[in-house]
């Protein structure tokens, strides 16, 4: 086994190396130098939360184009995804609201039972579809009250187990690994929750490595407890009824938002807080680009890359990232530079990052396949290790938690354990990756 | 120990405009099925297949490709809804596959992303996206793949793509 000062001695020799930037070219790496990263309300679908993302995204853009400091900003959203309520198996979950839609269909009028897109509606309160039916069927809108209120229900006890038992940053390890890696990358990150993900985001922010880079912004936000500036309007009737449901004194209303047919509720955040129709809007927009003009750079640890490989873990002790290039050069603490890329974070201590990067420069980067593996060199077994893969053109595209293993030292440097691998492509088109 | 009326409040504001009534059917319908034959509401495929029919093969269920080709006219925003809705059954194969369903939330937010810079506001987008997702999943099994779905993702990170995210 290599004893830890040698180790060190062979860190710093690749680090003095890495001092000339391993991607010369930023041609296959459009970067961003901001990102937004966008935390969701309980029973939000993936793709109801991309919608909210690239809202979020578009009316930031909309203020910052009017700031002169803000020219050369290039600012990117990503989803800091929870399937709260979603899981299979939880008492105040979405499960048992199928059953309930099934049966009490059933029992009210059979020919609703068999249209699950109902369904949807109750789970995103918007009913427009009930509507038409209801004005055929009137039986249909005692339906649609009754299985509404049992969504509410749902809802309210889903936030009130939230804050009884916030989420931890261990229990959404690839939203912490996430923050780490763009925070090494140099970039100045915005968390913007909405609802209940305003729990999620702050566990995110008690994670966050540095406050100067990172700014918090809570639009209708269903914790007490926030980290930044928020939004509440005095018409959200959701964030009314949960304020006598939770313990907690949550934050007061700031903003009256008009109501409107659009949204009855006063909650949606595209249809009420980010509707260009009202006032909401352009104070989202202010409220995010205010604290993001705040926002300081932090120093780049490690470099972007046509693809990115980021190991983290869950405590003390030595994880190793090792990935083998196509041209058949294993690229790992001992050997950081690579024929097609490089380990420019190498973690020893505990927790990680470990970081590697496949050159943007094509005249380096190798077609063909790389493996990326893990090696627990010297922490106790049963580490949990989290290995997030991002591309340059589509950010994250794979996590990958996996149980480390027991130690194996030097002894596990040549067997490492595969975790996947990335297909790298030059076409005509250009350069591509795909993850296996 | 939550009280039962938070939750009544809410449903009684969300029932307020079932009352109204936004777009009130065409006096012809006195039936749902009126609804659908007259277009105002989808005529939706309720096989027992997961995917559905797609006779012709472009990766579109059938009864959602009509629904596209009748709902919209510009065909650049025709083209965004027949990538989400690809995308929406790719979505629904992942099986809860976490490597599956990371995959295609990846496409998915790409479709997503194309639908809302092709749309005329964001209500119309996100509602297209929330619509093609009740046409997509639209009986027990599908709702219960795309729950699957969705919950194989949870505590995923998932990057909007740099440009609108379309693939024409």
């Amino acid at each position: 086994m290599t004893s830890r000062p040698l180790r060190y001695a062979q860190a710093m020799l690749a680090a003095t190396s890495m001092l000339v930037p391993a991607a010369s070219a930023g041609e296959l790496c459009p970067s961003h130098t901001h990102t937004l990263a966008f935390f969701n309300g309980v029973w939000n679908t993936p793709d109801a939360a991309a919608s909210g993302a690239r809202e979020l995204l578009s009316t930031l853009s909309e203020t910052l184009r009017m700031r002169p400091e803000a020219a050369r900003y290039a600012v990117g959203a990503e989803v800091f995804y929870n399937a709260s309520g979603l899981q299979r198996g939880l008492r105040d979950g979405i499960e048992d609201l199928v059953e309930v839609f099934e049966q009490r269909a059933a029992e009210l009028e059979e020919s609703l039972q068999h249209r699950w897109e109902l369904f949807w509606e109750i789970v995103d309160g918007q009913l427009a579809w009930w509507r038409k039916i209801a004005a055929v069927l009137p039986r249909a809108h005692a339906l649609a009250e009754s299985l509404s209120e049992a969504r509410n229900a749902r809802v309210i006890a889903r936030t009130a187990a939230l804050a009884a038992r916030p989420p931890t940053d261990i229990d959404y390890a690839a939203h912490a690994l996430r923050l780490r890696a763009l925070q090494a990358l140099g970039r100045s990150i915005l968390l913007v929750g909405h609802s209940q993900g305003n729990f999620f985001l702050n566990a995110a922010y008690r994670s966050a490595p540095s406050p100067d880079s990172t700014a918090a912004v809570h639009i209708a936000p269903a914790a007490s407890r926030t980290n930044g500036p928020h939004l509440l309007s005095g018409n959200d009737l959701v964030i009314a009824a949960l304020r006598s449901a939770l313990p907690g004194e949550p934050p007061p209303a700031n903003i009256a938002i008009p109501p409107s047919r659009k949204d009855p509720t006063g909650h949606v955040l595209i249809d009420t807080y980010l509707d260009p129709d009202r006032n909401g809007r352009a104070a989202a927009g202010g409220l995010m680009a205010e604290r993001l003009l705040a926002l300081h750079a932090p120093a780049p640890l490690a470099s972007p890359g046509f693809f990115t490989a980021t190991l983290a873990w869950d405590g003390e002790g030595d994880l190793d990232l090792h990935v083998m290039e196509p041209g058949g050069v294993h690229v790992y603490y001992a050997a950081r530079i690579g024929e097609s890329g490089s380990l420019d974070l190498d973690n020893t201590a505990g927790f990680g990052p470990e970081h590697y990067h496949a050159s943007c420069d094509p005249n380096r980067l190798q077609a063909g396949i790389y493996s990326v593996g893990i090696n627990n060199y010297a922490a106790p077994a049963g580490r949990r290790a989290t290995v997030q893969l991002a591309t340059a053109s589509s950010g994250v595209v794979r996590t990958v938690l996996l149980d480390a293993g027991p130690p194996r030292g030097e002894d596990g440097d040549a067997t490492p354990l595969a975790v996947l691998q990335v297909a790298v492509e030059k076409t005509a088109d250009g350069w591509t990756a795909a993850v296996h | 120990m939550m009280g039962r009326l938070p939750g009544a409040l809410l449903s009684a504001a969300l029932l307020l405009a079932a009352c109204g009534g936004e777009n009130p059917p065409a006096p012809e319908a006195s039936t749902i099925e009126d609804l659908e034959r007259t277009g105002q509401l989808p005529a939706l495929d309720r096989s027992e297949d997961l995917l559905g029919p797609d006779l012709d093969g472009n990766g579109v269920r059938d009864d959602i490709d009509a629904w596209i080709a009748r709902e919209e006219e510009n065909p650049a925003r025709r083209a965004a809804l027949a990538q989400l809705a690809r995308a929406f059954r790719a979505a629904l194969l992942t099986g809860g596959d976490p490597a599956a369903a990371q995959d295609a939330a990846r496409r998915q937010t790409r479709a997503v992303a194309c639908v809302m810079a092709r749309s005329r506001s964001p209500a119309e987008g996100s509602h297209a996206v929330s619509d093609m997702r009740k046409m997509s999943a639209n009986t027990k099994q599908r709702v219960q793949a795309y729950l699957a779905y969705s919950a194989a993702l949870d505590g995923a990170v998932m990057s909007l793509p740099a440009g609108d995210g379309c693939d024409d």
